[in-house]
């Protein structure tokens, strides 16, 4: 029973009889019944369980792993996306759910940086841009119909006219119901505020994607008027329209399609723009010369990024799972052995299916082509000992910054909580720059990127996961017996000042209105006993009847007339 | 004075002077001596506290502090409560009887009365019967404390040698993280307690609530069956009058087409009143006052007689 469950029972004693009272006490719960030591006992299970590791060690590591991914791109940091954003995202993340979650949080790092500086508001000189003119959509219209008069709504199945004339033909009422009206299924505001800032991408193109036929439909005049430049969600939610559940399920499945189709359309064109459109190369080079923050450059993190959150999403979902559950659990493996080569054949099944959507068709030439000619000027400036240590005092305030971003949430940390920090941010610090050692070897190895600072930022990862679980196990500062200590501290804290309410609030529920109760029957019965004396029997019966109220008795009367009623009604009356 | 007695005084002046400078010598030596002992004492207090805080010593005492703080209150409390339980159970007992009895007067004396006496004009049906309470004594379980074994990851009394090689060898990181954890154990095993004491007096609270709750209900079935039996008095005075004054009225009474609107209007409020007093003596005692009527009890006791003999014949087998 919860506290706001307890206080409603105890203030439901207003209402019972006073007879009932005390069985009613008798039924109460002023605490929870469950035992202290079961308490301390599912604390310590907790602490020692594989939510913890989360915590402790796999979350530290991956932030490690991501940063390491990151952090050759000043200018992802500058665009708001830091390790901490991925991390959220692997955390979100789940095979069923990726799409949804992709598409809700529009996180999709590829997107989000290469935006212009400024976005133009959506409004209607952007909608007439984007949108076709009437003729276009009549045409499309009699495409739809192909020599019929009506059709079914895409949305709620319902018959809809070509046109108004012969809507109006066969249905007298309701002729904006039955009217079929071109429909953008994600709507023209959503796909501006989306794309219209990327680099390389202008209105007609987006013109083009948006009135794809992937994102075209014919609905009835109403739903289209209803749904204006809602998204779908948003428009089901809104409940102008009623729906079956089945109907808002293929909705939304429309829906999602049409949104894949067009970031794949987005992702094609924008290549496409970068390798054709001179305007695009012309200014990329212009901001390379100059030296200022290069857009090209900026294509170059975010593909990176893409790739780390891509890749990293699943075998961060994997690892978390077997922190938790166990390697072979779950996933019905009868090993170790079995588990991991299942886990990684889920990984990479997710990797190889969505890698097409993701990344688009021309991955490898865009890697190879755009990326490495474009940016490996710059890099090189950062080359040899100037790099090294310029990454080395970077990577070491990062990881500082990092690793106290996770404490964060406790801004007084105790002198355990320091030293054990302190140890950690030495320790990673020292394995990071070890990796840097690594990066030189696998230049030599003429090892290309990304790949060569994925293959660096996963061995360094795994070198800073074992260092985070060897620490964790030793625990050398107890910093796992006081946190332990401090969340037992709070749960009992609390418990009792929950039994201290309950406590409060029974002597006001239950022992004041005893003394209540006890007071007004003493008020009534003296009464009674007074009229009695005084043979006033008209007295006795009024008060007898506030005594039946009192014990909360249902009377079928409630005065003399209706009594005698009562009591002729029947040959035997039962009390 | 004469020669001996100038001898005398300057042999006594002699001894004074030296008894002075021994005592001196004697006081200075002393005072080394304690100034010394004083130093040693604080050398080797402080030496221990840097060893306690190296070792983590320090908080091992202090958890041995807390433990035996907690221990002493927790039995207190327990003894308390226990004392008071055992009054308010058999003051509960005790009204849960005195309701028993009453209901038991309604049932068997009162509500047959009352249909005796309106017999002669209407019949009356009551229930059969009412049924008998009893309370079923049930309080929290609380929890055991823990002992020192379980609570202490380190003890640096019984193992003096072993926690000085494992203080030393590791640079007190060992001893200290025990320690610590030790204290922490025992400062939750306080909560613990706290979270016990502050049941133990919700329940008491309860079970006052509960008894306050009977003696209300004591109080009201007797001031009602008081006032039950005056009713019943003047209904049977009303009734018999009329009797007695007309026979042609008697024969209307004890004919089928009786009404009550035949009485006198006296008589017919008189008549209102016992039956509105029987409906709520009746409710009052078919209300449960408390969780569990007799039958259920036995019920309980014999199925949990009957595991009891189910494990004790399973036991023997094994």
């Amino acid at each position: 029973m919860t506290q706001e469950e307890r206080i409603k029972k105890l203030k439901e004693l207003d209402y019972c009889s006073p007879i009932e009272m005390s069985s009613k006490i008798i039924d109460l719960e002023l605490y929870d019944m469950k035992s202290s030591q079961e308490i301390i006992d599912e604390v310590y299970r907790k602490f020692n369980s594989g939510e913890n590791l989360v915590e402790e060690v796999l979350k530290p590591s991956a932030i490690s792993i991501i940063d390491r991914f990151l952090n050759k791109s000043k200018k992802i940091n500058n665009k708001g996306i830091n390790p901490a954003q991925v991390l959220d995202e692997c955390e979100n993340f789940s095979y069923a759910s990726n799409i949804e979650i992709k598409q809700n949080k529009k996180n999709d790092t590829f997107q989000y940086n290469t935006k212009k500086e400024a976005t133009e508001k959506y409004n209607k000189e952007i909608r007439k841009e984007l949108d076709i003119s009437q003729w276009r959509k009549k045409k499309y219209k009699e495409e739809k119909y192909n020599g019929k008069v009506n059709i079914k709504s895409a949305y709620d199945g319902s018959s809809i006219h070509i046109s108004k004339a012969e809507a109006d033909k066969r249905r007298k009422i309701d002729v904006n119901k039955h009217l079929g009206e071109y429909e953008h299924i994600e709507p023209l505001k959503e796909i501006h505020n989306r794309y219209s800032d990327m680099i390389a991408i202008n209105h007609e193109d987006l013109k083009r994607i948006a009135n794809a036929e992937s994102n075209t439909t014919i609905v009835s005049q109403t739903e289209n008027r209803r749904k204006k430049d809602l998204a779908m969600k948003e428009y089901i939610d809104k409940g102008y329209h009623d729906y079956t559940d089945e109907q808002k399920s293929k909705m939304m499945k429309m829906d999602k399609q049409a949104r894949i189709n067009i970031e794949k359309d987005v992702n094609k064109q924008v290549i496409k723009n970068i390798k054709k459109d001179t305007d695009i190369q012309q200014k990329t080079k212009k901001h390379i010369k100059s030296g200022i923050k290069n857009d090209m450059e900026d294509m170059k993190s975010e593909m990176q990024g893409n790739i780390c959150v891509f890749i990293f999403k699943p075998v961060y979902y994997e690892l978390k799972d077997c922190f938790i559950n166990g390697i072979a659990e779950g996933i019905g493996a009868s090993s170790i052995a079995e588990g991991f080569g299942k886990r990684m054949e889920r990984v990479k099944d997710y990797v190889l299916t969505n890698a097409k959507n993701f990344f688009g068709d021309s991955l490898v030439g865009f890697i190879k082509g755009m990326i490495n000619s474009l940016i490996k000027g710059i890099l090189s400036l950062f080359t040899g000992v100037i790099k090294n240590i310029y990454l080395i005092t970077k990577e070491g305030i990062k990881l500082f910054k990092n690793i106290a971003g996770i404490y964060s949430n406790k801004p007084r940390m105790t002198k355990a909580e320091k030293g054990d920090l302190l140890i950690k941010t030495i320790g990673t610090s020292i394995i990071t720059i070890l990796g840097f050692q690594l990066d030189d070897i696998l230049e030599k190895a003429q090892i290309p990127e990304p790949w060569s600072d994925i293959i660096s930022a996963i061995v360094t990862g795994a070198g800073v996961s074992i260092f985070m679980y060897i620490m964790n196990k030793i625990d050398l500062f107890a910093v796992k017996a006081e946190k332990r200590h401090t969340r037992i501290k709070e749960i009992f804290e609390e418990r009792i000042n929950d039994i201290k309410e309950a406590v409060e609030v029974f002597n006001v529920e239950a022992i004041e209105r005893l003394k209540i109760h006890h007071q007004q029957h003493n008020n009534i019965t003296t009464s009674i006993n007074f009229a009695l004396d005084n043979d006033d029997i008209d007295t006795v019966g009024e008060k007898l009847y506030e005594l039946a109220d009192f014990f909360k008795v249902n009377l079928e009367y409630r005065n003399t007339k209706e009594f005698i009623d009562y009591f002729d009604s029947a040959d035997v009356i039962s009390i | 004075m004469g020669i001996f007695g100038g001898i005398k005084s300057i042999g006594r002046s002699i001894s004074s002077g030296i008894c002075a400078a021994g005592s001196s010598i004697k006081n200075g030596v002393k005072k080394t001596c304690t100034t010394i002992k004083s130093g040693v004492k604080k050398a080797k207090k402080k030496i221990s506290n840097v060893w306690g805080n190296f070792s983590g010593k320090a908080q091992f005492e202090e958890a041995k502090r807390i433990q035996g703080k907690f221990t002493k209150r927790f039995s207190k409390a327990k003894e308390d409560f226990n004392t008071q339980t055992e009054l308010l159970f058999n003051k509960i007992e005790k009204s849960i009887e005195n309701i028993n009895n009453n209901k038991s007067t309604i049932h068997k004396k009162l509500l047959p009365e009352m249909v005796e006496k309106l017999s002669k004009i209407k019949d009356i049906k009551i229930p059969k019967e009412f049924e008998i309470e009893e309370y079923q004594r049930n309080t929290i379980k609380l929890d055991r404390i823990k002992s020192r074994d379980e609570l202490f990851k380190i003890d640096f009394d019984k193992h003096k040698f072993k926690t000085f090689v494992q203080a030393t060898f590791t640079f007190g990181f060992y001893t200290r993280k025990k320690s610590k954890e030790t204290l922490f154990a025992v400062k939750e095993e306080a909560k613990k307690i706290d979270n016990e004491i502050a049941k133990m007096k919700a329940e008491i609270k309860k079970l006052e609530g509960i008894v306050q709750a009977l003696e209300n209900t004591e109080h009201y079935f007797e001031s009602v069956l008081n006032i039950y039996t005056r009713l019943l008095t003047r209904v049977d005075n009303s009734i018999n009058t009329l009797y007695f004054k007309s026979i042609r009225f008697t024969h209307s009474l004890i004919s089928s087409n009786f009404s009550l609107r035949m009485l006198p209007k006296v008589s017919q409020k008189e008549i209102e009143n016992l039956i509105t007093a029987s409906k709520v003596l009746k409710n009052m005692a078919e209300t449960k006052v408390s969780s569990m009527d007799k039958d259920t009890i036995n019920e309980y006791q014999k199925e949990a007689k009957k595991s009891k003999d189910e494990i004790g014949k399973k036991l023997k087998v094994a």
